[in-house]
């Protein structure tokens, strides 16, 4: 039997039982009204005691909202989104009373997080990162925060630096991701919930990685988060994110703005591994995974870098973007993306480049199996200042099995002669040559699969942090289970 | 005016008017442009070129008028020759087996050849240019090669346009395992920017198994003329078609690639280059779709742009599911030699079969700094220096023409932009 015909029947055999983060908890869920109106954007900014200011941006969002239409444009089919037919915000009951430490926290939401892997209790946790655990629409524990504000760095919950330091938040927040910026942002902007505010003050390096997991918990809810990370001048740090939500047979909606803004020598590295509930393998079920995330590197020779692994959505949307506006920024982007089943995605990103001598890079995998579809899109704009700019690209797509799809939709505008843009593209399935030198060697079909396209996302995997690489590359084995390792 | 309105007025004078199929593919144009209307930017495949040049130009027909004919292109070539959309000359000494003639000729002497057959390729499709020139066309040329036939001489047809606008539609049917090599070439009679004349040019291409088919097109219409050309294609098994296209000329310059490779063994050779400065735009738009498998395609674009100019590329390969076995390559350069230029290039690919080899590739910038520098350090003036390497740059596809005759006079018209 020819390997092609193997593995496309072990790719088709993979059911979505496999994913072993489907399961529900059980907690007292307390839920706005059905539906999105006026006055639920009021509830929602109520029960986060919200100032003024916030709720009219909230407001000015929705009606832009209102006058907006879905985007049809990406390579993604999904049927008709009922925006009324969900609940805005849900959360735990526990956590009305605002739990002052991990202890008053409800035993069940830590369980929670110990089956995700992610022990909220500091030491039972890796050493050096801190975590921020937003579970539906709140945020149920920030760890480590003492030790970060040693530092004089603030991690917290959105919701509470809106609070606690809202000259920042009101400075910053839409500055990168405008609220009337797309119409999955500008949904965002009106009915966020929680996710995460991170500030580094000038000149310091973040004493550990920062992370944040995000839980879809409830049926018939939305994800609205959003988060916002501010490097100021000659900062540096680590963020980490990472998803997922049980099994349902309905699709939930996750629509997150993630705003990222540096100024000058400041570094951000960005990594996400995102596994949402993918659907099972008749496309029924999953996450529709619609995310605006942009990066504002406005000062001279910061640093941004995106890396992301994509493995779970039914239907992923996502562009994570670098605005290269101060000379000598530097914008990375590093991308797997898996699809099984019945999975579409579309995902890429934009480099727009203002600054002098400012570069980017792009690596984009794509890995298609059963019958998914797998779209690289992206941009890479020299505007006519960017004198020096240099861009290198490079989108490899693999196809595993004859079902599925893989399509690459570049845009390269140049408008500096001074600036060089390189792209380079491929599609192709695993060389025959490739499989045969490995099971030459002693090696089953299984075995040299996996190490083919183990070698083929290294370039990508290679970028993220210790922690997350070894869970990204389980990750890629239970994509592919039964065909990879 | 509507086109509904000024296709009326003028239907009976169209060639072939009393022809009920040909009346049918009109009305049915007039129907689908009605439709759609001249596409903005905010459609997808008119994202970098905008048409607002010839909104108000499309009811224009141009006169007959001649001027003086240039020479041949190529030693020894059948020529046919068109003013402002009209045939002007007839191709002398066909060898038999061939029909090359104007299609209001056709129309008249063979419309069971036509039938079933003229706008088979471009219509299918929702296309709002080649459906106006469905409409309002009045002339162009028909090439038909019996099977087996192999054209010796080169053939030329030369469309020499001033004034108003023209519609040319053109049909090439080569029979199994015909060969021949044609220029199809477009020249602006007076050079000067004020002639701001309108072309807008189909040509259709049905070629059956094993045929071999070598179609170079010259634009070299006036600097401030309007050019949009759309070039439709069937290629059947084993079948060839070597497409080249220059651009020199025109203000407006859009130039589309549909091009299908139904049989196994097909094998389409699609490359070009664009040559513009001062304020000039030149689009070229490319569809290859591998239908079904074993077949092979190859693009490669190449452009230099000074002062102002502006060029996009936009290709897409799609392989269809099923559609195993398929090689597409994809490849675009430009240099840019001003501060001013601008290029928009978007290759993609769209594969929906996994025993495939594709690619694509993209580059955009200036000269190599290292290289001229090489060159100046062994005592080559700078000029010449550039001059050289953007000659090596372009000749990279020039090379790749097959034709002797043809490739010599390329690269002379490269060597003479560059002079200028």
């Amino acid at each position: 039997m020819s390997y092609t015909a193997e593995t496309a029947e072990q790719v088709s055999s993979i059911a979505g039982d496999k994913y072993k983060y489907g399961f529900v908890t059980d907690v007292e869920t307390e839920m706005a009204p059905m539906g999105l109106n006026e006055d639920i954007i009021r509830f929602i900014s109520a029960k986060k005691n919200e100032p003024d200011w916030m709720l009219q941006w909230r407001l000015r969002a929705y009606e832009r909202w209102l006058g907006m239409e879905e985007p049809s444009w990406a390579k993604v089919e999904y049927p008709e989104i009922d925006f009324q037919d969900a609940y805005y915000y849900a959360a735990p009951k526990s956590m009305a009373d605002g739990p002052q430490s991990l202890d008053e926290v409800d035993p069940e939401l830590l369980r929670t997080y110990e089956k995700l892997g992610i022990p909220l209790h500091e030491q039972a946790m890796l050493a050096g990162v801190a975590v921020d655990a937003v579970f539906d629409s709140v945020s149920v524990a920030t760890t480590f925060r003492k030790e970060l504000a040693k530092a004089g760095v603030i991690f917290c919950p959105i919701s509470e630096a809106v609070q606690s330091h809202p000259e920042l938040v009101q400075k910053y927040m839409g500055s990168v991701v405008p609220y009337s910026d797309n119409f999955y942002a500008t949904l965002n902007s009106a009915v966020f919930t929680d996710g995460s505010f991170v500030y580094i003050p000038k000149g310091v390096r973040c004493p550990m990685e920062l992370s944040t997991y995000f839980r879809i918990n409830q049926a018939n809810t939305g994800q609205f988060e959003r988060t916002l990370i501010i490097a100021d001048e000659g900062s540096y740090v680590s963020y980490l994110e990472g998803c997922t939500a049980p099994m349902r047979d309905e699709n939930q909606l996750h629509a997150a703005v993630v705003e990222l803004v540096l100024l000058d020598d400041a570094e951000i590295k960005y990594s996400t591994v995102q596994n949402w509930y993918p659907g099972d393998a008749d496309g029924k079920g999953g996450i529709y995974n619609f995310v605006t995330k942009r990066a504002a590197c406005r000062g001279r020779n910061s640093k941004v870098s995106w890396t992301q692994v994509e493995t779970g959505s039914a239907v992923t949307w996502k562009y994570p973007s670098c605005i290269l506006q101060g000379d000598n920024s530097v914008g990375e982007f590093y991308s797997v993306a898996i699809t099984n089943n019945m999975q579409q995605a579309d995902t890429g990103t934009k480099m727009i480049h203002i600054g002098k001598n400012t570069s980017s890079t792009i690596i984009a995998k794509g890995i298609s199996a059963g019958r998914s579809q797998s779209t690289y899109r992206g941009l890479v704009r020299m505007q006519p200042g960017a004198a020096g700019g240099r861009n290198y690209t490079q989108c490899d797509s693999l196809l595993i099995g004859d079902k599925c799809g893989a399509h690459t939709v570049p845009y390269i505008e140049n408008r500096n002669r001074t600036a060089q843009i390189e792209h380079e593209a491929t599609t192709a399935k695993i060389s025959e040559d490739q499989l045969f030198y490995c099971r030459q060697r002693g090696l089953s079909d299984e075995e040299a699969l996996s190490m083919i396209v183990n070698g083929f996302c290294k370039q990508v995997l290679q970028t993220l942090p210790m922690e997350f690489a070894v869970e990204a590359q389980k990750l890629v084995g239970i994509s592919l289970e039964g065909s990879v390792g | 005016m509507s086109l509904q309105a000024y296709q009326e007025k003028l239907a009976g004078s169209l060639p072939g008017a009393g022809l009920p199929w040909l009346a049918a593919l009109r009305s049915a144009a007039v129907a689908r442009f009605e439709v759609t209307g001249l596409p903005d930017r905010k459609v997808e495949d008119w994202r970098y070129t905008s048409l607002k040049p010839i909104q108000d130009r499309l009811f224009a027909a141009g006169a007959g008028e001649t001027g003086t004919v240039p020479p041949t292109l190529l030693a020894n070539s059948h020529r046919l020759v068109f003013a402002n959309g009209v045939l002007h000359a007839q191709a002398t000494d066909l060898p038999p087996g061939v029909r090359l003639q104007g299609m209001a000729q056709a129309m008249t002497d063979a419309p069971e050849l036509l039938a079933g057959r003229l706008g088979q390729v471009a219509t299918g499709q929702e296309l709002p240019l080649p459906a106006l020139n469905q409409a309002l066309s009045q002339d162009g040329y028909v090439l038909v090669l019996e099977p087996g036939i192999v054209v010796e001489r080169p053939i030329e047809v030369l469309f020499l346009s001033s004034q108003g606008t023209s519609y040319p539609r053109n049909l090439i049917l080569a029979g199994a395992g015909a060969q021949a090599t044609l220029v199809e070439h477009y020249l602006g009679q007076n050079g000067g920017a004020d002639s701001n004349y309108f072309v807008n040019a189909v040509t259709e291409v049905q070629a059956a198994a094993g045929a071999h088919l070598r179609r170079y097109k010259i634009q070299q219409d006036a600097i401030g003329a309007s050019h949009i050309a759309t070039l439709a294609g069937q290629l059947d098994g084993d079948a060839k078609l070597e497409n080249f296209d220059l651009n020199l000329g025109g203000h407006l310059v859009r130039s589309e690639i549909h091009m299908a490779l139904q049989g196994a063994g097909a094998d389409a050779t699609l490359n070009g280059i664009y040559l513009l400065r001062g304020s000039q735009h030149c689009d070229n738009a490319i569809w290859m779709d591998h239908v079904v498998g074993g077949n092979i395609s190859h693009q490669d674009y190449r452009g230099i742009l000074d002062d102002k100019a502006h060029a996009v590329f936009q290709g897409k390969i799609t392989v269809r599911p099923n559609a195993q076995g398929i090689e597409g390559h994809q490849l675009n350069k430009t240099l840019l030699l001003s501060d001013q230029a601008e290029i928009d290039s978007k290759p993609e690919l769209q594969i929906l079969a996994d025993d495939v080899k594709c690619s694509h590739g993209a580059t955009a910038g200036e000269l190599d700094e290292t290289g001229l520098f090489y060159l100046r350090s062994r005592g080559i003036p700078e000029a010449e220096a550039r001059q050289l390497l953007m000659t090596a740059f372009i000749v990279e596809t020039i090379d790749k023409i097959s034709d002797d005759a043809v490739r010599g006079l390329m690269t002379g018209l490269v060597a003479a932009w560059m002079a200028a």
